[in-house]
């Protein structure tokens, strides 16, 4: 071996410590309660006092016990109690339940003739039946689940407050229009699908060459139309970049937000699965599935579209070449946890299906076989894709039970009486799956049960339409009450279509594609069926990766931004975000601006921070400046230099403080 | 109690589903889930991996024939011991600059496998990485690198560390669905991923001061803005747990050496001497290697650089006691042709391929090609399209030396079944 000059012989190797003693029985145990096992029952042991939760299972109210007097009451949907931590986990104390033990403990003492105990059990069972009446209602229907329609004001911070949630943010010009309409107009007009067809046709050069037509020609290059009878002339970046460059300009911005909900929020598809002859399906799957879900609101449409797209269910969850006799279960399993009623009931935590229900629903999706077809191109040139085909020869012969043993049981032989079975026998646990995923992208974390049923039933009453439940909760007391404000998470892709949107600064969707690719969240490559989730996209070994997105599209300009669009930039004109500054108060005027355009909920300490930001900045202190500014030679302090959008180098302090606004926690909530 | 989907991935994001993620999806492919993290103690014949890339496609010449048909071929960029190469086995000769490597040849810590490549060559620089970095060959970009997977099935805190740039090789997350479980990525350790704005230190800091004062501001509350503060405070400790296990970790032989691979070895080492750490999946990489003309100054420049950073790691980790845990496995997309028009080369598929450490069974493994085989290379289609060793076999004999499962990687197709590295 090789040696630094002296020998040192060999080194003896370190055994690890590491080992399965801390990890085993954690997976253990979430092994025997991941679903699929038996549904058999089990004997259930004597019923501890309380109720082991998360934090987030519970919300609380506040009470008045009388003059001055108030209390905070837990609510486990509407049961009120009070929580107490223990041994690391969160106990929920039921005042029913607490009633009913002390009336056990009253009895015996009774019967013991304790008086003193007696006394002391009576005064305390009027205190929780005192403190449950008083809560009763709070936990029933507290303001921030209240469903019922807004009749408070609706100004400019509304409105925002709206595009936020179910749009990916608006602009003050849109902004002000929404004002004008009033809350039903403009809640109605964001869901209902006005055509766009520039937007389309440049959706369509994106595809094609991954960049606008007028790009490509500005730089003196010839652009080539991609060769319409030619169905894998896809570019297939390219889809995902006119995905990116649709949510930022769409003028349904809404529609636009239902498209990425529904690739995210139930069975996300990756193209990565598809290869060089089946291109084709990657546009196919973004129109016939989700913007034609998103357009229409049409939800049931929308699962019977993804169980028939070939990239969808019969690429990447395998329904191709599933053979009845061995039929794969990717997409019978997913159809009912991700696509629709989930693996456990919403309301109840049981387990909504079993491993018998897949097998049951994979039988009926069985049949689709690739077959390979010949065309030509608008030259004459033969070419190959791969489609799929139903063969009878491989679908089910026998229809099955789905659901057996319950009253939803429905002999099912083919897809479309899986579909039928949950839309119909399965509509409660369906909406109300819906329901629930629903509230907590749009309204806020944690809704209780009350208002899932509530929320569900209006959306049955409303035929699974995804626009009209939409439109319901945006117009809802809950939706405007103050512990639902800033309560989202942005997601990275959300947070970067936002600052476009709301402040008309440009990003080039192929790098902001790239730069969501580093944090994973490539659109249209999911990592999983799964999609993304928020809090995962925003942990903290992400953020280098969340900074570097706006470091690099921002900040250190990776954009190319003021670079002419014929030399390859985006030719950004700073005076857009600058425009009618100039007055001498600069600095104080943009920050009210980006304020109000970003609807960051600024106080104005965190103003006056900002405002210093731009009219200072951080340096060393040379010989001469010590006198001036009275600083130390060589430390670094803050030297004024007052924000001037008139001056030329005004852009270098804007990127700045752009990276500055769009990196802060702020603006990660909506 | 049953787990539900989001249940599902905050656990995962906690950490604690690693068994259970393959329970659920191995043999599910949508899922994309990598083999089971087994969270394995490491008590194989070695703990540290460094992958090193030559990213471009590493020319023949680091380590050229000597065979007459070769030099003929090669007349402007190849070496003999006369030109400066040094003596390896009287077949071969290792690149002027690679001095360092000849020591560790001499000492028997460098094995030079020749003619290593994988079946169905690909050319292109992207298809031929992914091939090489996924370590199957038909496989797509969300499959992750076989690093990630082989750093998913340690326990240390940090198993796998990417510097210098975060490819493939270290992507993909350890539980399906969760890109929060993926490798850590260093830019460097002084800066921990995150560059400067504007370029600028100052910038930078006048723009943290602002947040900082902005938050101590209060203002908004609720679980959702908690949530992100407190990801940013976890990271912000983070990148404090590693500043600090590895500050005072300089070492006097990477003084002077100012090229981006000499950074990406001074942080290795330093990533490997802090133990409590736990790294031991490390890449690094270094660029430059498409030397279509021009190729000896490039390579030289290249070859220099190269020499200098492993030789100050190695000593580095001979002082600390740890060489002999270590090994690092330099990869390339593909080698190079013959010289063509330009003094340069273009893109070829099997060459040489190293492997260092002290831990390895140094020696020439499957002789330089001689006359015949370069002669019917050249005449065929310009470069050595077969292969006599697959990267695979490489690959799967150094992770099962580790003591970690191989069959992260693909088995390999052709080439000799057993090669021996470690010794």
């Amino acid at each position: 071996m090789v040696t630094n000059g002296d020998s040192k012989g060999l080194v003896g190797r370190e055994m690890q410590k590491l080992g399965f003693a801390a990890v085993g029985p954690i997976l253990l145990a979430l092994v025997l309660v991941m679903p699929g096992e038996s549904l058999a029952a089990k004997k259930k042991p004597k019923a501890p006092p309380y109720t082991v939760i998360q934090a987030e299972d519970v919300f609380t109210v506040e009470i008045s016990l009388g003059k001055k007097k108030k209390k905070t009451v837990s609510c486990l949907d509407a049961d009120p109690g009070y929580t107490k931590e223990k041994d690391g986990q969160l106990l929920f104390y039921s005042y029913a339940k607490l009633i009913k033990a002390t009336n056990k403990k009253l009895k015996k003492a009774q019967a013991k003739g304790d008086s003193k105990t007696i006394a002391k059990l009576q005064k305390k069972i009027a205190g929780y039946k005192k403190i449950k009446k008083k809560a009763k209602s709070g936990c029933k229907s507290p303001p921030f689940f209240d469903l019922d329609p807004y009749q408070g004001s609706f100004g400019k911070l509304e409105a925002r407050h709206i595009c936020d949630r179910i749009a990916f943010g608006c602009s003050d010009a849109d902004v002000d229009a929404m004002v004008a309409q009033g809350l039903e107009n403009a809640v109605n007009n964001l869901l209902t699908y006005h055509p766009e067809p520039q937007l389309d046709a440049e959706e369509a050069q994106f595809r094609c060459h991954g960049e606008l037509k007028a790009s490509v020609e500005a730089r003196g290059d010839v652009w080539e139309d991609c060769d319409a009878l030619d169905y894998n002339d896809v570019f297939l970046d390219g889809v995902a970049y006119g995905l990116l460059y649709r949510f930022a300009h769409t003028t349904n911005p809404a529609i636009a937000w239902l498209m990425y909900w529904l690739m995210d929020e139930r069975e996300a598809v990756s193209f990565g699965v598809l290869d060089g002859r089946e291109r084709w399906a990657a546009p196919r799957y973004i129109d016939d599935v989700i913007k034609h879900a998103a357009q229409t609101g049409d939800f049931r449409q929308y699962i019977e579209d993804f169980n028939n797209d070939y990239l969808a269910a019969i690429v990447y969850l395998h329904l191709g070449d599933s053979d009845a006799a061995a039929p794969n279960e990717d997409q019978a399993r997913e159809i009912q946890e991700l696509g629709t009623i989930g693996n456990l009931n919403t309301i109840t935590g049981e387990l909504n299906y079993t491993n018998v229900d897949i097998a049951a629903a994979a039988c009926a999706m069985a049949g689709w076989v690739f077959t390979d077809q010949t065309y030509f191109d608008s030259d004459g040139n033969e070419h190959t894709r791969t489609v799929s085909a139903f063969s009878n020869e491989k679908a089910c012969k026998e229809a099955r039970t789905l659901y057996a043993g319950t009253p939803y049981a429905t002999s099912v032989l083919r897809v479309d009486d899986v579909i039928e079975a949950i839309f119909t026998k399965r509509a409660n646990d369906l909406s109300e799956s819906l329901a629930k995923e629903l509230w907590v992208a749009i309204i806020g974390p944690n809704p209780s049960n009350t208002v899932i049923k509530e929320f569900a039933q209006k959306i049955r009453a409303n035929d699974f339409n995804l626009l009209a439940a939409i439109g319901i909760a945006a117009k809802s007391k809950a939706m405007f009450d103050p512990q639902n404000e800033k309560a989202v998470l942005r997601s990275p892709l959300e947070t970067a279509i936002a600052f476009e949107r709301q402040t008309g600064f440009p990003f080039d969707p192929d790098r902001l594609f790239d730069r969501l690719g580093d944090i994973g969240q490539a659109i249209c490559y999911a990592p999983s069926v799964f999609g993304w989730y928020e809090k995962i996209l925003l942990a903290a070994n992400k953020v280098p990766d969340y900074y570097g997105l706006f470091l690099d599209l921002i900040a250190n300009n990776g954009n190319q931004l003021e670079t002419p669009i014929e030399d390859g930039g985006l030719g950004y004109d700073y005076q857009s975000i600058l425009a009618n500054l100039g007055s001498g108060e600069d600095s104080v005027l943009l920050v009210d601006r980006m304020n109000s355009w970003m609807n960051l909920h600024l106080n104005q300490e965190q103003k006056d921070a900002l405002v210093t930001f731009l009219d200072y900045r951080w340096e060393t202190c040379d010989y001469w400046e010590v006198q001036t500014y009275g600083c130390t030679e060589g430390e670094k302090f803050a030297k004024r230099d007052a924000f001037d959008s008139l001056d030329p180098n005004a852009s270098q302090k804007l990127l700045q403080f752009l990276y500055l606004l769009t990196t802060s926690p702020f603006y990660a909530v909506k | 109690m049953g787990i539900s989907r989001r249940k599902f991935l905050e656990l995962c994001a906690a950490g604690t589903c690693g068994g259970l993620a393959h329970q659920m999806y191995s043999a599910f492919s949508p899922m994309r889930a990598f083999a089971t993290p087994l969270q394995l103690p490491l008590n194989g014949a070695f703990k540290n991996l460094v992958v090193c890339s030559f990213n471009g496609g590493a020319s023949h010449n680091t380590a050229n024939p000597l065979c007459s048909a070769y030099l003929n071929l090669c007349p402007d960029i190849s070496y003999t011991e006369a030109t400066g190469g040094h003596h390896l086995d009287g077949h071969q000769v290792l690149h002027p600059a690679l001095a360092y490597f000849k020591t560790l040849f001499d000492a028997g810590d460098l094995a030079i496998c020749n003619l290593t490549g994988y079946h169905d060559p690909n050319y292109s620089h992207d298809d031929s990485t992914n091939i090489m970095e996924l370590g199957r060959r038909y496989g797509s970009q969300a499959d992750g690198g076989w690093g990630a997977k082989l750093a998913c099935q340690i326990a240390t805190l940090f198993p796998g560390v990417s510097l210098g740039g975060n490819p493939l090789l270290m992507q993909g997350a350890c539980m399906p669905g969760d890109p929060g479980s993926a490798p850590t990525s260093i830019g460097n350790i002084d800066n921990f991923g995150i560059g400067n704005v504007q370029y600028d230190e100052d910038k930078t800091t006048w723009v943290n001061m602002t947040i900082n004062n902005m938050l101590a501001a209060g203002g908004l509350n609720g679980p959702a803005f908690a949530y992100v503060q407190s990801e940013n405070l976890k990271y912000q400790n983070i990148v404090t747990t590693v500043q600090e296990a590895t500050s005072g970790l300089t070492s006097p032989y990477f003084n002077g050496l100012n090229s981006g691979i000499a950074q990406q070895f001074e942080d290795a080492s330093r990533l490997i001497r802090a133990s409590s750490l736990g790294v031991r999946v490390l890449r690094v990489g270094l660029g430059g290697f498409d030397t279509h003309s021009g190729e000896r100054n490039q390579l030289t420049n290249l070859m220099t650089d190269l020499n200098e950073a492993v030789e100050a790691f190695a000593r580095t980790l001979i002082d600390a006691n740890l060489w002999n845990d270590t090994v690092i496995l330099f990869i390339s997309e593909f080698c190079r042709t013959f010289q063509n028009n330009n003094q340069g080369t273009d893109h070829g598929h099997s060459g040489p391929c190293f492997v260092a450490g002290g831990p390895v069974n140094g020696r020439v493994v499957n002789e330089a090609p001689n006359d015949a085989v370069v002669t019917a290379a050249a005449n065929s289609s310009y470069r050595f399209e077969n292969y006599d060793i697959h990267y695979w076999t490489i690959y799967r004999e150094l992770i099962s030396a580790m003591g970690l499962p191989a069959d992260i990687i693909e088995s390999p197709v052709g080439g000799v079944a057993n090669i021996g590295l470690i010794a």
